[in-house]
Formats: C-alpha cells, sequence, structure tokens
C-alpha cells in the first residue's frame, strides 16, 4: 500500500472529462424539457386548454344480451333482438331543429320528444338522451340517410327482450320494467343504472340475477357534438345464463287455447318429480307490450280490465275448492279410523245439523253411500256428516298435511298462500268464535276455505304419488350450473297409510269410470283419468236458481276439475279451474282430458324421437 | 461513531433538494389520487386516499433508511459486495418462481401486507457490485477488453432476471446505469461503436429464435402497454392535453380537469408529472425541472469530492440510475421517448421505489461525509 499515494496521484477516480459531459448531457435534457414545457403551456396553453375543455370520453354501457329462456324440450320462449335507439346530445346543437327534422322522419309529434326532453333537462349538456326508443325500419333508414343534418343524434343498438309466442305463459315468463328510483338506491342493485331494464314479475324477476348477465363498457371518445371519434377502451358484456323450464310448451299451449275465452286456471305438474308442466292463467297478456317501456295506455288498459289479465290466477288467487277437498277428508276419516271402507251414511238429500238443513247438490238424496260411491258421485252429506265428527281442527289440520294454507314455494313471485281456517284464525282475524256449521261448510269445500290451482295441483300429485308431496318447480336447469344441484326436488311423505290413499283413488278413479260418476262423460277406455270434479259457489246456496243458465255470469259458481293420469300409475296431475264456469263436470273436466291428451300425444311423439 | 466533522461535510443541499422534491411529491400524489379515493364510492370516504397513506409511511420508513445508511463507513461494503450481489440476484430469482403476478407480470414479492419490488432494490447492488469491481486494485482508467468482459458478467444475469419478469423498462435501466459506470471509468469511442453492433448482432437472431411467441408478446406489451390499437397514442395525447391546458399558472390545486376526470392515465404512478404540470402550469413545471437539475449537479458535485474510486463510482452509479429515470420518465410524458413503465423519482407513487432512492441518498451522503475521513 505504500504506492496508494503514487496511484492516487497518476490516476483519478474517474474519467473527469467523462463526468462533465454526462452532467452537461443531463443539465441539457432538463433544460430541453423546460423549452418544451415552454412550449407546450406558454405557445399552445390556448390550444390544449381548449382541448382539455371539449376532451369528452363518453363511457357508454353495452347491455348484456339476457339469458334466453326455454322450455323442457329447447324451444325457444323468450329470445333477444336487436333494438334501435335514438340518443340526442344537446351541447352546441339547436335542439328545435332537429327535433323537428326527427318528428317529421318517424312520425312522432312533435311533443312527444320535447317531453323526453324535458323529462331530462338537468342533465348535463354532453350526456345523450335516448329520445326515441326501438325505432323502425323506415325511420332508421330516414335518420341514417341523414344523419349529417342532425347534429347530435345518434343511434345506437341494443338486444331487447323477444317473446316468441306472445301471451302464450306471459305469467310464468312475466315481464321487464325500467328499473325505480327506489330500487337503485338499494345496495343490491349497485350495479344498475337508471334506464335499465329489471324483471318485474315471474321468471324474468326471480332470476333476475341469473339472466341479466353484466354489462359491458364501452369508453368513447367523441368530439364536442357527441359523435364518436373512435372507441378507446371497450370490456365485451357477458350475456345473462339460458334457463330451461319444466314447461311443455306443447301443453301448455294446448292449456292456452283451452281457456282462450275463459277466465281461469289450469296447472299441470308432473307426479313423478312435481316439475310443473303448464301453467295458464286466463286471460293473458302480450309481454312484449313492457319491452319498450308499456305506453301509458297499454298500461291502463292492462290495470282497468275488470278481468284482470295481469294476475296469475293460478298461484295467486284462492278460491274455495268446493267437492274437489272431499279425498281429503276422505283420507283424514279414514286416518283418524272415523269411517272404513263399507262404512255407509244414508243421504235423503240434507243433512240436519242445528236448526238448519245442509243440502246435497242431489236434490233426491243418494241414498245410502259408501266411501267409494260418496267420492264418485260427491255425495255432500256423507262428507257432511264426516266433516262434522272430525271437527274443524283435524280437518284443518289434514289440510295443512297437504301442503294447503302454505306457499308452495314455487319459483315466481307473488303466490299466495290461501286460507286454512279454524277456530283460533277466525278469532284472529274475524274477531268472531267459530260456528260449527262452518265446520260443515268447509267439509264441502265452502266457507273459509280457499287455496289456489297450484296448491291443489300438488295436492292431487300427493295423492298420486301415494302419499309422497312434492315441491312443484319451473326452472328445470339453469346454464353454467351443476343439473344435480339444480334440480333435488324435494319430498315430504305425508302420514297416512297407504291402503287409505288406494281407497281414496279408487274413488276418484270412480268419477270418471264409474257410469254413475259424476265426470263420466270424458271416460275413455285408452286414457284412464282419475279426479274429481268441484263446483265452488260464488253466492249463498239458498238464492240459487234451478236453470244455470239463467244466472248472471258473474254469480255463477266456479268450476273445478282435479285429476290425474293414467289412474293406474300416474305421471301427470291436472288442475281445470274455469272461473263462473258453472258445473265442474261440465266446464272443468272436458279441459284437463284434453290436457291429458295432449300430454300422451306429446310424451309419445318425445318418447319416440 | 459519527464525529462533527462528518456532519460539516454532511451534503446538506443536496439533501434539502431531496426534501423539497418529495413534498412535491406527496402533494402531487394526493391531488392525483383525490378522485381515485371519491370513486370508490362503496367504501368510507376518508381524507386521505390508500395510495397517499402508504406513500407517506414509505416516507418516513425510507427516511430512516436513508440515516441507517450514513452511519457506517461506505468502504466496508467493497468486501461485501460479492454478497449483496448474490442477495439481489437470488431475490430476482425467488420473484420469477413466487412472484405476485399482476397486469401480466411479476413483478413483486409479498412479505406479510407488503409488497416489495426486488427489481427496484438490484439498482443499489448492481451499482455497488460493479463500483466494486471498478474500484478493485487490478482495474485502471479505460479498463482493458477482459476487464470489460468482466463487468458484462457482472451486469448481464440481472438484467436478464428483470428482462424475463418481464420489466423492460427497469431491466434497461440496470444495463444504462452500469454503463455509465463504465463510461466515468473510461472507454474508448471505437469500443463503443464495437459493443452497439455486437449488441444489435446477438440481440437480433435472439429476439427471434431464442423467445417464444408469448415471451415476446409479454416483451411488447412491456416496452409499449398500449399495444392495443385502440389505445395507441391515446396516453400522450391525453398527457400532452393536461400539461399544456396548465399555462403559465396551472389550474390549480385539485383543480386539473384532465386527471380529476380520469381522462388521465396513470395518474399517480408514471404520468405524475403531467398532474403536476397541469395543476401548477409552466411556473410549477420550471420548479420541478429546476430541483431535478440541482438535484443532478448537487449528485454530480459529490462524485467529483469523493476521496476513492469506490465512493466517486458509487455515486456515480446511484446518481445515474435515479437521474436516467428522470429523464426517461419526462422524456416520455413530454413526447421525446416512446411509453415505458418508468416511474419518476420521489414523485410517483411507489414504496419500494422511494425506498430505493432515499437509500441511495443516504449512500451518496455517507461518501460525501467521509471524504477527508482517513486521508488524513
Amino acid at each position: 500500500m505504500k504506492f496508494k499515494g503514487f496511484t492516487v496521484k497518476s490516476e483519478d477516480n474517474f474519467v473527469k472529462a467523462n463526468g462533465y459531459i454526462l452532467t452537461a448531457f443531463f443539465i441539457f435534457l432538463i433544460t430541453l424539457y423546460g423549452l418544451r414545457l415552454y412550449y407546450l403551456q406558454i405557445i399552445k396553453g390556448d390550444f390544449f386548454l381548449n382541448q382539455a375543455e371539449n376532451n369528452r370520453i363518453r363511457i357508454e354501457p353495452v347491455s348484456a344480451p339476457r339469458g334466453i329462456i326455454y322450455d323442457r324440450h329447447g324451444t325457444i320462449l323468450v329470445d333477444n333482438r336487436p333494438a334501435y335507439h335514438v340518443y340526442l346530445v344537446r351541447e352546441k346543437v339547436n335542439v328545435q331543429e332537429v327535433v323537428q327534422k326527427l318528428s317529421t322522419f318517424c312520425n312522432v309529434p312533435e311533443e312527444n320528444l320535447k317531453t323526453v326532453l324535458e323529462k331530462n333537462r338537468r342533465m348535463p349538456l354532453f350526456k345523450p338522451i335516448r329520445l326515441l326508443s326501438d325505432i323502425n325500419w323506415d325511420c332508421l333508414a330516414k335518420i341514417e340517410a341523414n344523419i349529417y343534418r342532425l347534429p347530435g343524434v345518434y343511434v345506437d343498438v341494443e338486444p331487447v327482450r323477444s317473446y316468441r309466442f306472445p301471451g302464450m305463459a306471459s305469467h310464468i315468463l312475466g315481464y321487464l320494467g325500467e328499473i325505480t328510483e327506489e330500487d337503485l338506491a338499494k345496495p343490491e342493485y349497485a350495479d344498475y343504472s337508471s334506464g335499465d331494464d329489471i324483471g318485474r314479475t315471474g321468471i324474468e324477476k326471480s332470476y333476475e340475477k341469473v339472466l341479466r348477465g353484466s354489462r359491458g363498457i364501452r369508453e368513447v371518445e367523441v368530439d364536442a357534438l357527441g359523435r364518436k371519434l373512435r372507441v378507446i377502451d371497450e370490456k365485451d358484456p357477458i350475456p345473462g345464463h339460458a334457463i330451461w323450464l319444466t314447461i311443455d310448451a306443447h301443453i301448455q299451449y294446448k292449456a292456452e287455447e283451452l281457456m282462450k275465452d275463459l277466465e281461469g286456471a289450469i296447472v299441470a305438474i308432473d307426479v313423478k318429480t312435481g316439475a310443473v308442466r303448464a301453467m295458464v292463467s286466463s286471460p293473458t297478456f302480450d309481454e312484449n307490450l313492457f319491452v319498450k317501456g308499456i305506453s301509458p295506455d297499454d298500461w291502463k288498459r292492462l290495470n282497468s280490465d275488470p278481468r284482470h289479465p295481469l294476475l296469475n290466477r293460478a298461484i295467486q288467487s284462492a278460491y274455495p275448492p268446493g267437492s274437489t277437498i272431499k279425498p281429503f277428508i276422505a283420507l283424514a276419516g279414514l286416518q283418524e279410523g272415523l269411517i272404513g271402507k263399507t262404512d255407509r251414511v244414508n243421504c235423503p238429500g240434507f243433512f240436519h245439523f242445528g236448526n238448519r238443513d245442509y243440502r246435497c247438490w242431489k236434490k233426491g238424496g243418494h241414498g245410502s253411500v259408501d266411501l267409494y260411491r260418496a267420492i264418485a258421485e260427491s255425495c255432500d252429506v256423507y262428507f257432511y256428516s264426516l266433516g262434522n265428527r272430525l271437527g274443524i281442527t283435524k280437518l284443518s289440520t289434514y289440510f295443512k298435511m297437504f301442503n294447503f294454507g302454505s306457499l308452495t314455494g314455487i319459483e315466481i313471485p307473488g303466490e299466495k298462500s290461501g286460507i286454512v281456517p279454524d277456530p283460533e284464525w277466525k278469532l284472529r282475524f274475524l274477531r268472531q268464535p267459530w260456528h260449527k256449521g262452518e265446520t260443515i261448510s268447509v267439509s264441502i269445500g265452502q266457507g273459509y276455505l280457499s287455496v289456489t290451482p297450484l296448491q291443489l295441483a300438488v295436492a292431487y300429485g300427493a295423492i298420486a304419488g301415494d302419499g309422497v308431496l312434492r315441491k312443484p318447480f319451473l326452472v328445470e336447469k339453469i346454464e353454467g350450473e351443476d343439473k344435480s344441484k339444480s334440480h333435488v326436488s324435494e319430498t315430504k311423505n305425508i302420514p297416512i297409510k297407504s291402503d287409505y290413499i288406494k281407497l281414496v283413488k279408487a274413488g276418484l278413479e270412480g268419477v270418471v269410470k264409474d257410469p254413475k260418476g259424476t265426470a263420466h262423460k270424458i271416460w275413455k277406455e285408452t286414457m284412464p283419468i282419475a279426479g274429481k270434479t268441484g263446483t265452488a259457489q260464488v253466492i249463498k246456496f239458498a238464492e240459487r236458481v234451478e236453470n244455470e243458465s239463467k244466472i248472471p255470469k258473474q254469480f255463477r259458481d266456479h268450476a273445478w276439475f282435479a285429476g290425474y293420469a293414467p289412474s293406474s300409475d300416474p305421471e301427470i296431475a291436472v288442475v281445470a279451474l274455469v272461473e263462473h264456469g258453472g258445473h265442474g263436470a261440465s266446464a272443468a273436466a272436458p279441459i284437463v282430458a284434453s290436457i291429458v291428451e295432449e300430454y300422451f300425444l306429446v310424451s309419445k311423439t318425445k318418447d319416440s324421437q | 461513531m459519527i464525529d462533527r466533522r462528518l456532519l460539516t461535510n454532511f451534503h446538506w443541499p443536496l439533501l434539502l433538494t431531496v426534501f423539497l422534491l418529495i413534498a412535491c411529491g406527496l402533494i402531487n400524489l394526493y391531488s392525483s389520487t383525490y378522485t381515485v379515493n371519491i370513486s370508490q364510492d362503496s367504501g368510507i370516504k376518508s381524507w386521505f386516499s390508500p395510495f397517499f397513506l402508504k406513500q407517506l409511511i414509505w416516507t418516513i420508513v425510507g427516511l430512516g433508511a436513508m440515516v441507517l445508511a450514513t452511519t457506517f463507513d461506505y468502504r466496508r461494503l467493497q468486501t461485501i459486495a460479492p454478497v449483496m450481489y448474490m442477495v439481489g440476484i437470488f431475490l430476482l430469482a425467488l420473484v420469477l418462481v413466487a412472484g405476485e403476478e399482476s397486469h401480466g407480470a411479476v413483478r413483486w414479492l409479498k412479505i406479510g401486507p407488503i409488497q416489495i419490488q426486488p427489481s427496484e432494490f438490484e439498482k443499489v447492488f448492481l451499482v455497488i457490485a460493479v463500483a466494486a469491481w471498478g474500484a478493485s486494485d487490478r482495474v485502471r482508467l479505460y479498463p482493458s477488453i477482459t476487464q470489460i468482459l468482466v463487468f458484462i458478467l457482472i451486469s448481464i444475469p440481472p438484467f436478464l432476471l428483470v428482462f424475463l419478469e418481464p420489466d423492460l423498462g427497469t431491466a434497461l435501466l440496470l444495463l444504462i446505469t452500469s454503463c455509465t459506470i463504465i463510461f466515468c471509468l473510461g472507454i474508448r469511442w471505437r469500443l463503443i461503436l464495437a459493443f452497439l453492433i455486437l449488441g444489435i448482432m446477438i440481440a437480433h437472431p435472439l429476439w427471434n429464435y431464442g423467445l417464444k411467441e408469448y415471451q415476446r408478446d409479454r416483451i411488447k406489451t412491456a416496452i409499449d402497454p398500449d399495444r392495443d390499437p385502440k389505445k395507441r397514442g391515446y396516453h400522450i395525447r391525453q398527457a400532452r392535453i393536461a400539461i399544456g391546458s396548465g399555462m403559465l399558472w396551472g389550474r390549480g390545486y385539485l383543480q386539473g380537469t384532465q386527471s380529476k376526470l380520469r381522462f388521465l392515465p396513470e395518474r399517480h404512478t408514471d404520468f405524475a408529472f403531467a398532474v403536476w404540470a397541469e395543476e401548477w402550469g409552466f411556473a410549477g413545471g420550471i420548479v420541478l425541472l429546476f430541483l431535478f437539475g440541482l438535484f443532478v449537479y448537487f449528485c454530480f458535485q459529490a462524485a467529483f469530492l469523493a476521496k476513492d474510486r469506490f465512493g466517486s463510482l458509487i455515486v456515480i452509479g446511484l446518481s445515474a440510475s435515479i437521474v436516467w429515470e428522470i429523464v426517461i420518465n419526462i422524456g416520455m410524458i413530454l413526447g421525446f421517448f416512446p411509453v415505458v413503465g418508468v416511474p419518476l423519482p420521489f414523485i410517483s407513487y411507489g414504496g419500494s421505489a422511494l425506498l430505493r432512492c432515499l437509500v441511495s441518498i443516504g449512500l451518496i451522503e455517507n461518501v460525501c461525509m467521509r471524504r477527508f475521513g482517513s486521508m488524513k
């Protein structure tokens, strides 16, 4: 190390000249940057400030196509079609002139356009306003051809819902509506924005999350007139998932045809699984009306229609079940040991209780009847007597076993539970004590007792299925979901001896098969149906007139038929309700027969495929 | 250990400049993340964005590390330089094996709640290693070809490891930094020319045959993050509008529309300078450039003042790594260079980068403080 001093002297730490060069180079660059800043900010400053102020990036949502809804065989029930909307950016535009032109091109009154503008007048000027929704081809062609005479106007395309069979299954499918301000404020709708459609009823509502998909985003650079200059960034929308319903379009269609001019409901359920094959509520409505945002006139018409087309009678209306309740009372009696197969009751045509006579529907009476005849011929007196012996508490316990009085849990919203009355219920809701005479009314499905058509179908499915009550369902499969997960059908075993169920089933078979049965008119050797007619009174028994057709329609009875087929090894349970249809045997039973016929026709052709 | 002489030799102007730069950085970060904060509406609105708070913590940690870096005699680093070099290589290799992926590149190591970027620290390790080599007794000014080959052997592994992340910006910066040291150590112009030609000859076949398609894609993306044709040129155009609209006095603090309305991408990281220039105008821009100029001047002054070659080379290397980043970043924003992901030292958001810059300052001060130490 003794030479160190020498080394240092002869050699520098580094090449100083290069050090200077480097420093000078850096300082030079930084000075250059300063000059550049001077150029950009002082010389061109005004220009860039102007650009900054006109800098408009529009973030456009790109709607995701909603999930397609299929029937069980893959027939498309709902999908999407393109809709063209006209937007206007008002900034630097002579709005009056544009509105005038659009009005002539599209044949829309100027006032309508002005109303829309008025509604959005507080929006920032550079935000596009949708002036016209879902314009027709003629209008689209005229706008596109004259787009340069329409400053601030542009047309955008969006997938919208298209219901392939207008009016068919509309209560199941439901419809869409624009999301409300209240909903928008809720956290669960955080990813929605004003103007978005949301399912309002039916599957569209309950499967909103599945069907909706997620919206894409497009960042578009626009000029001061709102015209697109270029797309800066794009995130593709993710389409909603498809849903396969349990509905069979053929059966559904047939059922709708049968109910065409009637009011009422039909429910058909697969006995083995609980899958709903058809669910009709009549009258129906065209879901497509809601697609563009329903017009106030259409809305008013639908809402003020006395026939209530928007009401889903299959699940949202509860009716007195009438005689269709009798098999359940018979089961209660058998299980409780109050009656046996051969026990007989004499029916003189009335049942005397308290100081009143409760009449049987058959004037002269049925004479001495056993269980089989009581069901097959629907003897009221037999059930008056049995109901009276059981008492209301027992009756309601058995009704509840079959899920009456509670929701079935079907996937679409708005379901009603109906009423299974008992003294406690009456005290609570009517603040009156229970009268024993009311038990007698309940015994033939009148009085306070009410059920929905779906509930009745589920309960008949449970009889047909030898005491296994299955939760009904409408959704067979959801795209992207494990099939096994999507359907484990929920079942409940009803604690009634299967021998008793067999006895009742024999009676139900007799209703159709037995020449004396109330619905023998629909008997066909090739298509053995078992079931029960029912007539639900709308007005009091005593006030009734003999000749049905003389009664004004709104006072006529509701007609029921609930049954299943084939009677030996049931596959499908069907319930038909015709409001003010008169007798179950004449108004409702033939409908059920036609549906069963269609069912076997369809299942045979589908099986052979 | 620290006597009064050390304090008198402390380069106070450099420290003051650095403090001013850090202050500008925090002020700017607060503004550039102001909307980020508000737009995350779902959470709680706080006065400080999480970015700002994190950076504040890193600043304090960094200042502590800077002080630590001045406490020992820097010459000890020469003996442990090989160890530091190996640690650096190990960490870079670890990133490739167990790093956190983000935006298609693996750059971070996650240690508990914090993420560190080893390539940042490699900038210090490599400088120390190259400086230690340059200061070893065998090496003279204007080193021979064989000695330069040794230097290349030292510099290539970290470069490759960072290149594979892929982080081409940082990889090139490592290379440029060690080249700067070599440049100051003295190199003949014809050698520079020869290496340039050789480099091109190697790079071309390596690019075409040595790399797989996806690797090339990743590297292309690293070079030009806006390869998406829709976005090409967009960043730069928006940055220019931001800067230009600042005019003389700027649009006012927290008032920049380009950054607030989110036209400007990477506001708080690579494009931080544009936010600054938009809000503080030409006046503010010049002040910041002037501070950077002072920083360059003080750093190289320290290199000239150092008492031995190791000290000089460390100061040159560490300064160069920071100054190159400054000129590349601002040059890119002003449109002189293509867009490369290089942050602006002291101003851009980034904990590892700030920590490494402050440790570098500490080491530069360390060299400065001891310039008369044992040379009595």
